[in-house]
C-alpha cells in the first residue's frame, strides 16, 4: 500500500501503510534514502513518521523550474511515484540498523513512579526494570521536542495510562510510559508520563551534527545502571561540553 | 559594534527565515512570523532578505545605537522616534551613534521588524540565527532579549555606507516609504485548502466551518493560534499517530475548538486537521492580534499557488523599487 496525498500547497505525503510497523518503517527509510540521491528542485525538507512521510517544497522554485507543470503539487506527486516505483524492485534489501545504547538508572528520585507502574500491573520493581531493558526498541520517528523519540516495542504488560495529573516538570532525560510508547525527554518539560527511571546521556546535542542521539530508524537498547554509574557518565558528558 | 536593549518591548528576539532541514531531529523551523515584511525591512537597508533581524510583538523595544547604523522599521503600523523625532516606517533611517531609537506600541498589526545594515550578527546554528527558545539555542544566547543586551551587528557593506553617507550629507528625510497592502481590521477572510481528512468531518461541522466566524483568543502565541467559535466534530473518532505537520495547519483537538500551527509548531502532531491555510495568508494571519475575527474560504490548490505567485512577484517588484531608490540616493 503506498498513496501520495496533498498536505497543503507546500507539502505532500507519501503513505506506506495504517499501522506502527518495523516493516513500514524500513519502506520510509528506504524511500528517503533514495530521496536524497535524487532530490528535485525545490525541495526543502522531508519528515518521516510512524506510516508516512512528507515532502516539504517551495511551490514557487518549483514551477520557477518546470515551465510546463500544471502545478508544483502535481509535479512533486509525480515526481515521487516515479521514484517509488523504482524503490518497489528493491524491497527485500535488507537494512542496518544502529543499535544505540541508553543508559539508565531507574527507580529512586530518578524514576518516582516505578513502584505505582509496578504495583498497578502485579509486577515487582525488579521484573518491571528487566522487561523494559529486554527489548531492541525501534526510533520511528523524532518529534515534539529536539531529538525526542517515539519508540516502538514496549512489551504489552507494561503499558500504563498517563498519570491523571501531568507535571509541570519533568527532567531532561527522564525515562517515562505513556500508554504503548515508551521514551525519553531530551529536555526539562511538563508531561504528564510515568517517570520510571533517567539516563545521563544526552539526547539532545546542540553542538553536534545531527543535534541528537537518534534517529529515525535507529534500535534502542535500555541497560540499567547504578546511580554511581549514573553520577559517572554525567560527569564524562559535562566535561565534554 | 551593536544594538544596546534599553526596553526590552514584547517578545523581542532575533529572528531571520527559518532553520530549515532538521525538523525530522524533533528541531522547529521557526524564523520570522511576517516573512515578507522581515525581507522588506532587510532590503530598505541594502542586506540580503534572509538577514536576521529583531521580530516583536505588540510592544516594540527601545534601542541604543553604538555606532552610525542606517536601520527600517516594518511589519505592524507604530510611531517609532529616534530621540524623540518621529520617523515613520518603511524606510531606510540613519541613527547616528549614541541616539535612541523607541518603537512603542504597535497601533495596527502583532509583529514588527527592525532591520540594521549587516544584519543581526549571533552565531550560526544549523544554519539559522532564529531564536528557538525551547532548545535554549540560536538568537541570541538562545533566549528572547533583555534589558542591556548588547546585540551584536555585522560588517557594514560598502553600499550601505555609501547610503549612510548621504543621508549625512544632505541631512534629508526620505519622503516614500514601501509598505504591504494589508489592512487588519474587520473580518478577515483566510483562504483554506481542504486536509485529507475534510470527508470525516460531519457535515455540520464542514458547513459550519466555512460560513461562521471565529475569533483569535488571548491564549494565542507564536506557536499556535486558538480560535473560539462554533465547535467542529468528526462523524466518528480518529485514534492518529503522531505525523508531520506544517505551518497554517488546522488541527481539531477533542474539545472541537480549532488550533492553527503557526511558525514555531512542533515538527509533528497526532490531531485530526480540518485544512490547511493557504501559504499566501500566513503572513497575514500573523499579524492579527487576539480578538481578530476570520472568516475560512476554501480555494484549490491551483489557486493557491497561482496567489502565492502573484505575492511573489509583487514582492520582487517592491525590492527593485526599494532598490532602485537607494541607488538613486548613493549617485
Amino acid at each position: 500500500m503506498r498513496t501520495i496525498e496533498p498536505f497543503g500547497d507546500q507539502a505532500v505525503r507519501v503513505i506506506f501503510g495504517n499501522q506502527i510497523a518495523p516493516e513500514i518503517q524500513m519502506k520510509i527509510n528506504q524511500f528517503t534514502e533514495q530521496f536524497d540521491q535524487a532530490p528535485f528542485a525545490g525541495f526543502i525538507e522531508y519528515v518521516p513518521s510512524y506510516t508516512n512521510v512528507v515532502f516539504y517544497y517551495d511551490p514557487v522554485k518549483v514551477l520557477g523550474v518546470n515551465y510546463h507543470a500544471v502545478t508544483a503539487q502535481q509535479h512533486v506527486i509525480n515526481y515521487l511515484a516515479n521514484m517509488a516505483k523504482r524503490v518497489n524492485g528493491d524491497i527485500n534489501h535488507k537494512m542496518h540498523r544502529r543499535t544505540v545504547h541508553i543508559p539508565v538508572c531507574y527507580g529512586g528520585n530518578f524514576g518516582p513512579d516505578l513502584a505505582e507502574v509496578a504495583e498497578l500491573h502485579g509486577l515487582s520493581v525488579h521484573e518491571v526494570i528487566d522487561m523494559h531493558s529486554a527489548p531492541d526498541y525501534l526510533v520511528y520517528m523524532l518529534g515534539f521536542a529536539p531529538g525526542f523519540p517515539f519508540l516502538g516495542g514496549l512489551p504489552e504488560e507494561l503499558a500504563t495510562p498517563r498519570r491523571a495529573t501531568p507535571r509541570l516538570k519533568i527532567a531532561a532525560g527522564s525515562v517515562g510510559i505513556a500508554g504503548k510508547q515508551t521514551g525519553a525527554y531530551p529536555l526539562d518539560s511538563p508531561g504528564g508520563w510515568q517517570i520510571i527511571g533517567r539516563t545521563p546521556l544526552p539526547l539532545f546535542t546542540p553542538q553536534s551534527d545531527p543535534p541528537t542521539l537518534l534517529a529515525a530508524g535507529d534500535l534502542v537498547k535500555f541497560d540499567p545502571i547504578s546511580r554511581q554509574e549514573y553520577i559517572r557518565i554525567k560527569e564524562e558528558h559535562s566535561l565534554w561540553g | 559594534m551593536g544594538l544596546i536593549l534599553i526596553r526590552k518591548g514584547f517578545a523581542s528576539a532575533v529572528q531571520d527565515l527559518g532553520r530549515f532541514g532538521y525538523q525530522r531531529f524533533g528541531i522547529i523551523v521557526g524564523g520570522v512570523m511576517d516573512p515578507p515584511s522581515a525581507k522588506l525591512a532587510n532590503w530598505l537597508v541594502g542586506n540580503g532578505e534572509s538577514a536576521a533581524v529583531i521580530e516583536y510583538s505588540f510592544l516594540g523595544p527601545s534601542i541604543l545605537f553604538s555606532e552610525d547604523t542606517l536601520f527600517a522599521v516594518t511589519g505592524a503600523v507604530c510611531h517609532p522616534s529616534l530621540d524623540g523625532q518621529e520617523i515613520g516606517i518603511g524606510r531606510p533611517c540613519l541613527a547616528r551613534e549614541g541616539q535612541i531609537l523607541t518603537i512603542g506600541g504597535l497601533a495596527y498589526g502583532s509583529r514588527g521588524y527592525l532591520a540594521v545594515s549587516g544584519g543581526v550578527n549571533t552565531p550560526l546554528w544549523f544554519g539559522s540565527r532564529s531564536t528557538y527558545e525551547r532548545a535554549g539555542q540560536g538568537g541570541f544566547k538562545g533566549r528572547l532579549l533583555e534589558e542591556h543586551d548588547r546585540i551584536p551587528v555585522g560588517e557594514t557593506s560598502e553600499r550601505a555606507k555609501r547610503i549612510i553617507a548621504s543621508l549625512a550629507e544632505k541631512k534629508s528625510v526620505i519622503r516614500w516609504f514601501a509598505a504591504m497592502r494589508r489592512t487588519y481590521q474587520g473580518i478577515q477572510v483566510i483562504r483554506v485548502l481542504p486536509d485529507i481528512l475534510w470527508p470525516r468531518f460531519s457535515e455540520e461541522s464542514r458547513h459550519t466551518f466555512l460560513n461562521t466566524d471565529y475569533q483569535i483568543t488571548a491564549s494565542s502565541d507564536r506557536m499556535g493560534y486558538r480560535l473560539e467559535g462554533a465547535e467542529l466534530a468528526l462523524d466518528e473518532s480518529l485514534e492518529l499517530y503522531s505525523e508531520a505537520v506544517t505551518s497554517g495547519s488546522i488541527q481539531v483537538p477533542r474539545n472541537g475548538k480549532p488550533i492553527i500551527l503557526m511558525t514555531d509548531h512542533q515538527s509533528t502532531g497526532g490531531y485530526p486537521r480540518i485544512a490547511q491555510v493557504a501559504s499566501v495568508d500566513l503572513p497575514l494571519l500573523s499579524q492579527l492580534p487576539p480578538r481578530s475575527k476570520l472568516r475560512f474560504q476554501l480555494i484549490s490548490n491551483k489557486e493557491a499557488e497561482q496567489q502565492l505567485v502573484r505575492q511573489t512577484r509583487s514582492l520582487e517588484l517592491l525590492r527593485n523599487m526599494i532598490t532602485g531608490q537607494l541607488d538613486k540616493l548613493t549617485r
